[in-house]
Formats: structure tokens, C-alpha cells, sequence
């Protein structure tokens, strides 16, 4: 262990305070279920540590003005169960519910999954299919910037976890015309990362079938969770059937550029992305939830 | 026949210890002074050895002992090859070989020693695939073994081109079976611990107590009476735990420092330096009559044997003839290469070929019925052995409940309902399929000096009854089987039997957990010690209480007299018996020698006492959008002979069938350059408890009551895995028509099936 202190904040002011006093030689740690791995294959510079666990300000999941705010340090067991969440966040619960085994929700942050900044970390890509936006504390000031723009490369975030604390993640509350999903496949059933995963939110014109807009993230198909942007513009003005799923599944598959891994080839991958699509999209056709397991 | 203490659910004897954290493992063994010992492992599959400079590692703080290949003996040896050295001097020859050990008063202490040791290397071409390294220009791994092969196996018997050409249908295909890890929780690891009179004590994580003692004592050149082999609780084995060249270079650094060393692999070198599964090339070639009657076949196999010789040779000729003694044939051919490669070397691993080979037969079976339109379930009743059958190769099949084994997966699993099921709307398709195997219960060629286990059983003055046994209790409940026999043959209850820890200064000779064995084998020497001690005790108690022997009856720990007297419990008459005799304890010896012979030049000769059968049949669901496979349901039915604990049977059947499971499924060792890529549980995906089938793992026994096995019982270990690959695989086919002969079946695989 190279830390010397290990801190327990229970406001959010005592948090900026400790990294304040560090100089940028403290580090953040929420569940530590990807800090500690990173750990064991390359030791962690930092004088200190700041565990954010224990402040209930950071774990709240509310709605207020218009938005729905998810703290920071709420954990993916949380996200699940949250009724809240349920009505008005459903991809991100279903995102949450993809992640590693009961274990790692108990303790994993959708904070830590978003900094970590893997391309398909599966809340990561639920909040820019929300195209959420990152509430930021450092020292005095704050900050706000949508998630998207945090991502800059595989594991490289434009949060810097020894001076920047993520307070909270916030969407505008859906209304009636608003769905959202999320979808993925993995080698198998639990504790694995997904082959492919999938989120989005759209709005339907008042017919209740026509898109009137819709936002698709998907990983891991480039150095960063990916919004399908070409896809998300064949479908605008489209009204859903399965036909036009069929074939917005094969502009996807064309649009993203996935990597040939042990796991499975690029082409599979571009493959399995459209199925993903189409599945996904169904939940608005039938008004059923994606069971993504299933 | 009713038992006190079988044919029920009995826990295991150690298991509260165990789930709660209290049993000692050999990773959780200390001893004062005790130093940690750390492996240096070649990070290229095949490079010359020019320089080992270990002058900056000895500087390291707390560093006792480094060893190379310059400073220890270079005399080989090995398991069925002497392919085997202590630590190479002139190359390494996979990725992973052992090159150095450190031992140093801390694990972080070792680590960097053996980080700091500098070697320059030459590197030298690699060859990874066994058939492209039988090729005249690929790389040779050892100057004296041509075109890299270790060892070759023939065997045919009848005349297999004259039944082919007679045959009214020939089928040939060939399938590939890939190589995986067993994963047991505990990695391998041993405690050496210098002992009196220049003895080595050795705790070790092994399922070979006995035989790794006589390998070892080979290797260190010492005695093998001066070396003390204790196995305490495993951590599961499946086959990799046999001899390992860690255990021997914790005990050479031992004897370097004269300290205790504990070497245990991390999960890393486990994987890469385990011994996995023996890939395999099968060519299969049958040919049949009309009606399905199989009249010969003719089988090709290349297998892997890695860098150096563990067992896989072994596993290759079981590959080559066991499935011979399932089926009736006549006419038989195999010839089976156990080839190096630059690559871990491979060894046994539950089915130890024959589950290879089942993967072959079966799936190949399955076509020919889909082909010719034949009963898959009939194909297999009108050909399986049958009671008081002598196969092609001379195994004389006692109990046999093949076909009641067929009948009742039929009638459980509703096959002919299910089969019927016509055109399934929607994008997921169910599917169902069957596969049987046959296996034995100790294998005569395995150990070439002898087959057999001793017991000794002793009653306390307390009345309590101590199993000593040389088998090897790896997690699979050994210790508990042998307590049910022995309390059921003196007529005890199992509460108060235990089965003591294997330690050689004291257990027999045991040749270990391999082969489905020891229940059989073992099990049968424990039932041959508790007999013998029943005689004791009852001529005792006739003596001491003066009564006629033959009046005398034990059950459920009392002793019964003739006519209504009181009955005595074992541990008051035990106490009064020892009284008269100096405190004694009584000893029953028991010794099980099987009817087996190594077989002859012909490979004939019964191998096994007994032979375990079993049906299986898998309901999978295959969506044919992304290629996803579920398990649905599963039937299994084994013939064990006789059911002594019902809760171990289910455990080691559903075990048995999520290994298969994960294996056919997607488990698989990748490798890049001769470098695993997935040495860890993240990239390497075993099935977890999501993943078991979505309805139930049906089990069910038949009682054939062996003639040789103790109360009629037979193994279960391997049997429960054999057939689960084609069972699946057949089942897969079942649902969507894609036949994949090469393992793993990925969706990959299925979607390339269906042209998508
Ligand atoms: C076995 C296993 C399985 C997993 N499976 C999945 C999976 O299926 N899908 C998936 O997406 N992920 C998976 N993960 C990764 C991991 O669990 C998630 O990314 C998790 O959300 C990380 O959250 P954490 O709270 O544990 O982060 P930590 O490890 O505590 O922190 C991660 C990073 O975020 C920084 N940080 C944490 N909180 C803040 C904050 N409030 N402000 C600024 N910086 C912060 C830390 O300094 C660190 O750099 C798995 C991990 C393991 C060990």
C-alpha cells in the first residue's frame, strides 16, 4: 500500500477540504471495485485516500425542478431498487442490474464506473444514452459538462478523481412520450463484460409510434462509449415497426467499428449490435421491459 | 436389503468445517521460520537458455535460496516419460517453464528476487498445434523424440477394412476437443518442512498422496520412506493435482535453506502452468448395417501433449480404445500420437480422454440416426454392452444397467414427446439430445506395478472407528464415503467413524483419486478392513461377556445377544474388551486386490473391477438471432451399483454436468504466441450459478449391485462428465440443425451455422 491515511468524509465539504489540503496527492475511492484491481497490477500514487462511501449526500436519488438527480456514490444495488429510478430511469436501472454479480452492485458506483471510463462500462452507457448531465465540485467552485465529454480514451477521464469530486448525475424528468432501454449480451449470465451493450432514450411524436428523437450509446465499439449518431438520424421521423428495426439494426451494424478480441470478432460484434437494437426498441412496440437476460 | 447408514443423505463428515472458514487448506499453513517460495517462468514458448544471472535477486532483503538450472542436478525423470529435470540448463519450451525459484522470508520479498533474476535467452521457433508439429520441418522440442512425438498407441482387433467395406453404411467425420482448465478453488501449492533424520515433510494440495511421494523421491534422489507426505483438506483437484514440479522445487529449496517453504501457485500460474486438458484431433470412421448394428470403427486421434509428459499419453489410449468396451464391437483400429508443443503441458482431467472421445462417438451417432433415420435411443440399446458381457479388448462388464439407464432418461425426460415437437415460431428454438457413456472404476495400465488399496479400520476403546486409507479425499467427499462403509460393514453409526488425513508415516499405500476409483477400489480395501474387524470385535465380545460368536449381531452401534437381552452398546463393551488387553484398540486390516491384468501387447485385458454407466439427455434452447445457448433441463442416470449417499451422488452429477456444461459452452485456454490470454476467471469464463439450466438437473441411480464394488457400488466422478459435451451438442442440433464438431460450441459458431 503506498497511501498513508485513509479518510472517512461524511459531508461533502470535509471531502473537497481533504483534497484541497492533498495538493492533488489524495485520491477518491467510492466501492473501490475497480481502484483496488487497478491497484494489484499497478500500484496507485496517492498519499491518501478519500472514501466518499459514507456521505449520504452523495447517495441520494431524488427529483427536483424538472430533473432527476442520482448521487454520485449511489451503487448499482441502489440504482436497482430505487422506485424513482423504476418510472423514470429505466435504462439505467437495467444497466445496473448488468453489473459484475450481487457483490460488486453492493459496492460499485455509477461515479466509479464513469470514471474508470471503460467503452462499455454499462451504466457509463446508460448515462449518455440520458445524455446526463455531471454535477462536479473542486474546492470552491462547480461545475457542469455532459457525460459524454468526460470520456477522452480507454480509462482516461477528463476527471481528475485527486482534485474533482462528481456530486451527482442529472436528466430532465421524462414525460409521457419518453422511453428508454438497455440491452446487452455477455459470454455468460453474470460477472462477465458485455460483448456488446446497448442504451437509449427516445421521444415519440403524439402518436405514441412515430421517433421524434432518439440517442443510442453502445459499447464496446471505439475508445469510448459511442453514440450512434448516423442511426440515431435514419430513425428520426420513423415510425417503429419491426421492419424499420430491422433495418435501423443493419445501419447500426454499418456505423459502429468494433475490435476483433478473444471474446469475440468484429464482425459478431457489429452483428450482435443490430439484434441488440432491434430487441431494445421492441420494449416501445409491446410496452414491455427489455429483459436483457433473457 | 436395509441399511443403517446407506442410501441416504448424508452430509459430508468435514463439510461444517469447510463452510465455515475453519478447515486448513495448504495455502493456510504456517510453521515457524517458514520461507515463501517463488517461481521464475519462461516468458517465451521456446528459447535457449545462454545466461542466468541471479547475483542482483540474491542481493534482494530476506532472500535464503535461488535455484537454477546451474545449481541443481540434471538427472530426468518424470511421470511417463522421463522428459522431466528440476529446473532446465539448456532451454525452456513453453511459455510458462520453470526457469528459477526464489525462497525469502516474504511473498513480496520472493516476488521481486525472482522479478531481479536476469536471463538471456536465444529464442527458438515454436510450434503450438500437435499436427503441425508432426510435420518433418517443425520445431523439435527434444533431440531424442522424432517429429515430437512421446508416445504412439495402436490397437486393432478383428479386421476393420473388411468390416467397413461389408458395412451398409460408413461414416467418418473428424471433431477437435479443446484444451481447458480445471479450476479448482485451491491452486496447487505444498509446505515442505525439513523433518528428523534428514526426513522431508511435505504437506501438499494433491489427489496422489502415495505416488507423488515415489515420483519425488526419484527427483530429489532421496528414499521414499524419507520423505512424509501429509495431504490435508483440497481444495478439488479433477484430475491436475498429481505430481508437480512446484512441489518439488519447494522441497529442493527446503533442503537448499533448511527451512520450511511454502510454495503456492497464484490463480495466474495456475492457469498457465496447471495441467489442463489434453486437446485432441479425432478422426472417427464407422460403419454400420442397415438397422443400426455398429460393425466396426477406425479412429485417428493427435493430441497434445504440451511441453513435457505428464499423463496425457494415458489419456490419448483411453481416448483410442475405452468407448470400445461401451458398444458391442467386433472390429476395432486406433492409433492415437500424443504429440509436444511448444504449450503447457497437458495431463488428466475428469473423463481423462474418455470424455474427449464420448464427444466424438456420441455427436457421430447422432448423425448417423439424423441421416439414416434411426432411433438415437434404440441405436444405442441395440449395440450397448449387457450384463455378463466380455468387450472386444477383454473387460468383463459384471453389473451393467445400460439400458434401464436409456430407458429412464427416455421416460423422465418425456424424449419421444419432445422429439415430436414440430416447427417452433419465434427466434429461440428448443432442442433436446442424448448421449451414454460408459467408464471404469480403477484402470490396471494406469499403475504398472500394481492395482489394489489396503485399509486399516480401528476401534477405540471409546467405540469410535478411525479409517486409515492411502485415497485421497480432494473435496469430493472421499473421507465420508469411506466412514459410511466402514460404519456399515461393523454395524456402527457414521457418527462415530471418521476417516483420518492421509499421511504415509501412518495411511497404507494408497495410488490415489484417478480414474473413478476410489470409491471402488478403495472403498472395497475399507470394506475388507471393517469385516475383519467385526470378526475381532465379535470373537472379543464373545470371549470377554462369554457368549456363543454366533449368537452375536452389531448394528447401529449396539451389539445384539440371542433371545431378549439387553443389547450392548459398542463403546461399553470396547472399553471392557481393552481392559482385558493392555488398552488395545482393535485393527481391522482389510486388503482389495481387483481381478484386473495389465492388458498384452493386443491391449486386451480386463482393466477395471467394475464399470460405471450412465445416460444423459440436455434440453437446450438455442436463439438464433444472437446464438445464445441455454440449458433447459437435464436428465442424468447412472448405473453406481449401489447408492451410499445420495447428497455426494447429486453433488458430484451436478458437477459433473455444469464442468461438461462449461467446457461444450465456452470455456477455453486462448493462446497468442504460446502465451495464454486469459490466465484469470474474468477472461476465462466458467459457467457461474446463473448460467445452471433454467429449469433442473434431474438425477437418477440405478442399483446394478456390482459384484466387486463394496455393497455393489461403482464410481461417479467421471462418468457424471462424459457424456455432457455430445449430449449438448446433439441437443444444439436438435434445435436448429447446426452440427458443430469442434468444442467449444460458441455462439459464434451457431451463427455461422445458420449463414448468418
Ligand atoms: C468482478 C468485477 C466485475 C465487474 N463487472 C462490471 C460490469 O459488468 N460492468 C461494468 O460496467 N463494470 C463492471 N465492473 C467494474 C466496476 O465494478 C464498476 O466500474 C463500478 O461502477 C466502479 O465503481 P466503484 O465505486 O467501485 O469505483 P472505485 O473503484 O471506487 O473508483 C473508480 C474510479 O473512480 C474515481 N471516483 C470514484 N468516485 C468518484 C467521484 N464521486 N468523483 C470523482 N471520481 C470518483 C476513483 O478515484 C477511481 O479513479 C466490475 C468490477 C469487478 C471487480
Amino acid at each position: 500500500m503506498t497511501w498513508e491515511n485513509y479518510y472517512m468524509p461524511s459531508s461533502i465539504e470535509e471531502a473537497l477540504s481533504l483534497l484541497d489540503k492533498h495538493q492533488g496527492e489524495a485520491r477518491l475511492i467510492a466501492g473501490g471495485t475497480d481502484l483496488m484491481v487497478q491497484h494489484k497490477s499497478e500500484p496507485i500514487e496517492a498519499k491518501a485516500l478519500i472514501d466518499i462511501g459514507g456521505i449520504p449526500d452523495l447517495k441520494k436519488i431524488h427529483e427536483e425542478n424538472g430533473r432527476v438527480y442520482v448521487g454520485a456514490a449511489a451503487t448499482h444495488s441502489q440504482v436497482v431498487s430505487s422506485p424513482l429510478l423504476k418510472e423514470k430511469g429505466r435504462v439505467l436501472v437495467d444497466a445496473a442490474k448488468a453489473v459484475g454479480a450481487l457483490q460488486i452492485r453492493n459496492v460499485g458506483t455509477i461515479a466509479g464506473n464513469v470514471v474508470t471510463a471503460q467503452p462499455a462500462a454499462d451504466t457509463a452507457i446508460a448515462l449518455v444514452a440520458l445524455d446526463a448531465c455531471v454535477h462536479i465540485q473542486s474546492g470552491s467552485e462547480k461545475l457542469e459538462k455532459p457525460v459524454l465529454d468526460t470520456f477522452l480514451g480507454p480509462g482516461k477521464s477528463s476527471i481528475n478523481p485527486s482534485k474533482e469530486l462528481i456530486t451527482a448525475f442529472s436528466y430532465p424528468t421524462p414525460t409521457s412520450l419518453e422511453r428508454t432501454g438497455f440491452i446487452r449480451f455477455a459470454r455468460r449470465d453474470s460477472l462477465a463484460l458485455p460483448l456488446v451493450n446497448l442504451g437509449f432514450w427516445l421521444i415519440l411524436k403524439e402518436d405514441q409510434k412515430t421517433v421524434k428523437e432518439i440517442r443510442i450509446a453502445v459499447g464496446p465499439m471505439s475508445t469510448v462509449p459511442f453514440r450512434a449518431r448516423e442511426t440515431e438520424a435514419s430513425m428520426k421521423d420513423v415510425q417503429i415497426s419491426e421492419e424499420e428495426l430491422e433495418k435501423a439494426g443493419l445501419v447500426i451494424a454499418e456505423e459502429v467499428t468494433p475490435r476483433d478480441s478473444f471474446r469475440g470478432s468484429a464482425d459478431f460484434k457489429k452483428y450482435l449490435i443490430g439484434v441488440a437494437l432491434k430487441r431494445a426498441i421492441k420494449v416501445v412496440l409491446d410496452g414491455k421491459g427489455v429483459d436483457w437476460d433473457d | 436389503m436395509n441399511y443403517t447408514n446407506l442410501g441416504k443423505d448424508t452430509p459430508i463428515l468435514d463439510g461444517l468445517e469447510k463452510v465455515t472458514g475453519r478447515a486448513r487448506f495448504v495455502p493456510d499453513l504456517k510453521v515457524e521460520g517458514m520461507l515463501y517460495g517463488k517461481v521464475l517462468r519462461s516468458p517465451y514458448p521456446h528459447a535457449r537458455l545462454l545466461k542466468i544471472d541471479t547475483s542482483k535477486a540474491e542481493r534482494v532483503s530476506g532472500v535464503k535460496g535461488i535455484i537454477t538450472g546451474n545449481n541443481v542436478s540434471q538427472h530426468r525423470f518424470g511421470t511417463m516419460v522421463p522428459d522431466w529435470v528440476i529446473l532446465p540448463r539448456d532451454k525452456v519450451r513453453f511459455h510458462g517453464d520453470e526457469i528459477a525459484a526464489v525462497a525469502a522470508n516474504s511473498e513480496e520479498a520472493a516476488a521481486e528476487a525472482a522479478s531481479l533474476i536476469k536471463v538471456e535467452y536465444e529464442e527458438l521457433p515454436a510450434v503450438y498445434d500437435p499436427e503441425l508439429a508432426m510435420a518433418e520441418d517443425a520445431p523439435q522440442l527434444y533431440e531424442d523424440k522424432e517429429n515430437n512425438i512421446a508416445v504412439t498407441f495402436n490397437v486393432h482387433t478383428g479386421n476393420v477394412d473388411d468390416a467397413l467395406a461389408k458395412a451398409d453404411l460408413v461414416f467418418e467425420e473428424t471433431y477437435e476437443t479443446n484444451q481447458v482448465y480445471q479450476a479448482h478453488m485451491e491452486p496447487m501449492g505444498a509446505l515442505v518442512v525439513p523433518g528428523d533424520y534428514e526426513r522431508l515433510i511435505m504437506w501438499l494440495s494433491t489427489q496422489v498422496p502415495s505416488m507423488s511421494r515415489l515420483r519425488y523421491a526419484e527427483a530429489l534422489e532421496m528414499c521414499s520412506e524419507d520423505l512424509r507426505i501429509i495431504k490435508p483438506h483440497v481444495g478439488g483437484g479433477f484430475g491436475a493435482k498429481f505430481e508437480y514440479k512446484s512441489h518439488i522445487l519447494a522441497a529442493v529449496l527446503t533442503r537448499k535453506t533448511g527451512l520450511p517453504v511454502r510454495m503456492v501457485n497464484c490463480r495466474e500460474e495456475d492457469f498457465r502452468a496447471g495441467n489442463p486438458r489434453v486437446p485432441m484431433k479425432i478422426w472417427v470412421k464407422l460403419g454400420l448395417k442397415k438397422d443400426g448394428t455398429l460393425l466396426a470403427k477406425d479412429t485417428k486421434i493427435i493430441a497434445g501433449n504440451g511441453a513435457r509428459t505428464v499423463y496425457a499419453p494415458a489419456i490419448t489410449s483411453t481416448a483410442c480404445y475405452r468407448i470400445d468396451s461401451l458398444y458391442k464391437f467386433q472390429n476395432v483400429r486406433s492409433t492415437g500420437y500424443t504429440v509436444y508443443t511448444n504449450t503447457i503441458p497437458t495431463s488428466c482431467f475428469r473423463g481423462f480422454g474418455n470424455a474427449q472421445m464420448h464427444f466424438a462417438m456420441e455427436s457421430a451417432l447422432d448423425t448417423i440416426c439424423h441421416q439414416n433415420n434411426l432411433d438415437p435411443i434404440e441405436i444405442r440399446k441395440l449395440n450397448g454392452v449387457t450384463p455378463g458381457f466380455t468387450s472386444i479388448h477383454g473387460w468383463e462388464i459384471n453389473s451393467c444397467a445400460l439400458k434401464e439407464c436409456l430407458e429412464k432418461a427416455t421416460q423422465e425426460s418425456d424424449w419421444y414427446e419432445k422429439k415430436k415437437e414440430a416447427d417452433q415460431k419465434g427466434p429461440v428454438k428448443k432442442g433436446i439430445g442424448v448421449a451414454i457413456c460408459n467408464h471404469v472404476s480403477g484402470n490396471r495400465p494406469f499403475y504398472k506395478p500394481f492395482d489394489g488399496s489396503s485399509s486399516l479400520v480401528r476401534l477405540t476403546p471409546e467405540g469410535k472407528a478411525i479409517v486409515f486409507t492411502g485415497e485421497a479425499d480432494i473435496g469430493q467427499g472421499m473421507n465420508t464415503t469411506f466412514a459410511l462403509i466402514a460404519a456399515e460393514a461393523v454395524g456402527l453409526n457414521v457418527k462415530d467413524v471418521r476417516t483420518a488425513a492421509v499421511d504415509t508415516d501412518i495411511s497404507p499405500f494408497g495410488l490415489g483419486s484417478f480414474a473413478t476409483r476410489g470409491t471402488t477400489i478403495g472403498g472395497r480395501a475399507v470394506y475388507e478392513a471393517a469385516i475383519n474387524l467385526k470378526k475381532q470385535l465379535i470373537e472379543h465380545v464373545a470371549r470377554v461377556y462369554e457368549k456363543q460368536a454366533e449368537e452375536i449381531k452389531i448394528n447401529n452401534g449396539k451389539i445384539y445377544f440371542a433371545g431378549n437381552e439387553e443389547p450392548l452398546p459398542v463403546a461399553e463393551a470396547m472399553q471392557q474388551i481393552s481392559y482385558t488387553l493392555g488398552g488395545t484398540s482393535l485393527v481391522g486390516h482389510g486388503v482389495f486386490v481387483p481381478n484386473t491384468v495389465l492388458p498384452d501387447e493386443n491391449k486386451y485385458g480386463n482393466v477395471s473391477p467394475a464399470y460405471p454407466f450412465a445416460c444423459h439427455i440436455a434440453e437446450v434452447e438455442v436463439d438464433t438471432e444472437t446464438g445464445k445457448i441455454r440449458l433447459l433441463n437435464y436428465w442424468a442416470v447412472h448405473d453406481v451399483g449401489r447408492v451410499l449417499n445420495k447428497q455426494t451422488l447429486e453433488g458430484q452429477i451436478e458437477g459433473g454436468v455444469m464442468m461438461g456444461a462449461g467446457w461444450v459452452l465456452g470455456e477455453d485456454m486462448v493462446l497468442k504466441d504460446g502465451a495464454l490470454v486469459n490466465p484469470n476467471f474474468h477472461d476465462y469464463c466458467l459457467p457461474t450459478a446463473m448460467d445452471i439450466p433454467r429449469g433442473k438437473i434431474y438425477s437418477y441411480f440405478m442399483e446394478s449391485d456390482d459384484p466387486n464394488g463394496p455393497f455393489g457400488a461403482k464410481g461417479i466422478g467421471e462418468p457424471s462428465l462424459n457424456p455432457v459435451p455430445a449430449a449438448i451438442a446433439n441437443a444444439v442440433f436438435d434445435a436448429v440443425g447446426v452440427r458443430i464438431t469442434d468444442l467449444p460450441i460458441t455462439p459464434e459458431k451457431i451463427l455461422a451455422g445458420l449463414d448468418i
